[in-house]
């Protein structure tokens, strides 16, 4: 299969991975032993005190999109790919190492391998490592880096032995920006009126390179644009009980996008527009300008998540609002899903969908008319020009689409689940965000067919 | 399609018949001042919610192996679940660092010996020990 061999070709090699696990398992020993010798706790007496456990999908998925070209991703970390038959979109493969140092003391090291940007460095290939303590039964506290735990699923969503669907829902999970954590967060959980109650807090900072969906005059893809969150803080309480868990986040973040050097031509060029106080030009120009100049912004994510399990039944909803300066990526973004139990197999629907706050950018053609007088007719018609282009590259920040997804979860063994799914995906017009290949303009549809071997071991 | 239809309907009826035809004793050490569990509290311990026995003190979990039919027994007794979805249960929390599965021990007499001497373990038995080491807090009722 061709397209396994390509999962891992953009991947580092697995001898880097290796080796890459190799080192994080070394760091933990020696920063865990210097803490253990520290201390006087007494360890427990338990057969081993680490664990090695790891988990992987090993996927392909038929694509039908159109227009043609338009490549279907199911987050924003992950490049384009061509083809129809893809196996680099799910498949995956982490592994994880514990050690247990003392009652109180947790060292965690997870690597995953999968299909990044291609210049993404190494180390956005490690998702968690950190130490852990665990003063009491109640309290944790988590220094180095974690998970960015927004939505119900956030902390997993690499984990697919661990939900019904083969991914979890596009409309919701795929535009989260940051895959990890860099910092700390602290959780409490304790017991009140027959349920169970987790607050957490966590603050930190990320890098993620994201693959540029556009591509260079040569036709060349260009370099990953570096997505840099810092000052991230998200605060999460949930409350299960009897198979009910209800989950509340609040994140706010500042992030910057380091995009200076494509932009700064397309930017310059609408600064000009906007100083020039032209009537029906010079205001669009300024409006333009700052949907494309994410070089500093602020984002506000406010989610809501409800799970039951209960009698075969496993139903979740989730619900999220954006909001912050960059306003092409506000707006709000859910899902629904079902999925009923019978025996080892496990049928499922889900329904979701993403809607962007405001509406998307056209290109600007009547600026021709209003320019043409003083500028003369080619400088206008450029003009133009700049603008569609900055209206295009305003619109990939835009999620509006829909999606129904059909299918079954089947459970080979106590370790194994082979899955299949059906999507079909109905994209708005000049918010096809989640689509690389797209003009920034068209609508658009997919249909997914999609099959999963998930295991854990 | 047809073959896979009929390998689905030949799956759901095999794991329609789960094993829970036993009773299954879960044990302390025999100083543990803990005298009795509820279900709900072996469950919270089982299931990563807890970390602590009913008085506070710690707790040290043990477990047999993922293939073990024991295993699959006392999960079906203790929360109705099969082994696939205490996996799957599992694997939403260890590898999102927030807890461990408990410790797997390679046999029911490994669990006996591991209980006995250590005064803060709970472990899970097919037989009623006989060993005064030991304590059962909670006796699963199998199917009649």
């Amino acid at each position: 299969m061709s397209g396994l061999a390509h999962v891992f070709a953009q991947a580092p090699s697995p001898m880097r991975f290796l080796r890459l696990m190799g080192r994080m398992a070394a760091a933990t020993a020696a920063a865990g032993a210097a803490l253990a010798g520290a201390t006087e706790a007494a360890a427990p007496d338990t057969a081993s005190r680490w664990r090695l456990n790891g988990y992987g999908t090993l996927g392909v998925v038929h694509v039908d999109a159109s227009p043609a070209g338009w490549g279907f991703t199911r987050d924003m970390s992950q490049p384009a790919q061509s083809g129809t038959l893809r196996a680099g979109i799910d498949s995956r493969l982490g592994l994880q190492v514990n050690w247990q140092a003392t009652t109180a003391v947790e060292f965690v090291a997870q690597g995953v391998l999968r299909r990044q940007a291609p210049d993404a460095a190494a180390s956005q290939r490690l998702d968690w490592a950190f130490a852990a303590w665990r003063p009491d039964a109640d309290w944790t506290l988590r220094l180095g880096r974690t998970s960015p735990d927004v939505f119900l699923l956030a902390d997993y969503r690499n984990v697919g032995f661990a939900f019904p669907w083969v991914r979890p829902n596009v409309e919701m999970y795929g535009f989260i920006a940051f895959q990890s954590l860099d910092g700390a967060d602290l959780a409490r959980r304790w017991q009140a009126g027959g349920a169970d109650w987790k607050a957490k807090l966590s603050m930190g900072r990320n890098t993620t390179t994201q693959p540029n969906a556009r591509t260079g005059a040569d036709g060349q893809a260009l370099p990953g644009v570096e997505l840099k969150s810092k000052d991230l803080v998200i605060a999460t309480l949930s409350r299960e009980q009897g198979g009910l868990t209800v989950k509340a986040t609040y994140a706010r973040t500042r992030e910057q996008v380091d995009t200076t050097q494509q932009l700064a031509p397309l930017l310059g060029g609408l600064r000009q527009l906007a100083a020039a106080g032209v009537p029906g030009v010079s205001a669009e120009a300024a409006t333009l300008a700052s949907a494309v100049d994410l070089s500093g912004f602020r984002a506000r994510y406010v989610a809501f998540g409800a799970e039951l399990e209960r009698a075969g039944w496993h139903l979740m909803v989730e619900l999220s609002r954006t909001a912050g300066d960059a306003h092409d990526t506000n707006g709000l973004r859910g899902y629904v899903s079902a999925a009923y139990r019978l025996g080892s197999v496990t049928p499922f629907v889900m329904l979701g969908r993403a809607k962007p706050e405001r509406g998307p950018f056209a290109v600007p053609q009547h600026w021709a008319a209003a320019l043409a007088p003083a500028l003369g007719a080619d400088a206008a018609a450029a003009a133009v020009q700049l603008g569609g282009a900055a209206a295009a590259i305003a619109n990939t920040s835009r999620y509006g689409q829909r999606s129904l997804s059909l299918g079954a979860r089947w459970d080979l063994g106590p370790q194994t689940a082979l899955k299949l799914q059906a999507d079909r995906y109905r994209v708005a017009p000049g918010a096809s965000g989640a689509w690389p290949g797209s003009n920034g303009f068209d609508g658009g549809r997919a249909d997914l067919v999609s099959a999963t071997v998930d295991f854990v071991f | 399609m047809r073959t896979l239809i009929a390998a689905l309907v030949v799956a759901l009826a095999a794991s329609a018949a789960a094993p829970a035809r036993a009773d299954t004793y879960v044990v302390v050490h025999a100083t543990n001042p803990v005298k009795a569990l509820s279900q709900k509290e072996v469950t919270d311990l089982y299931m990563g919610r807890s970390r602590a026995f009913p008085n506070g003190d710690f707790a040290l979990v043990f477990d047999l192996p993922r293939d073990h039919a024991l295993r699959a027994t006392f999960y079906q007794q203790l929360v109705g679940m099969s082994p696939a979805q205490v996996n799957s249960y599992w694997s939403r929390l260890m590898f999102t660092g927030q807890t461990m599965p408990p410790q797997p021990l390679p046999t029911e007499a490994a669990v006996l010996d591991m209980v006995r001497r250590n005064p803060s373990a709970i472990g899970y038995l097919a037989d009623e020990p006989a060993d005064r080491g030991v304590r059962v807090v909670l006796t699963l009722r199998g199917a009649p």
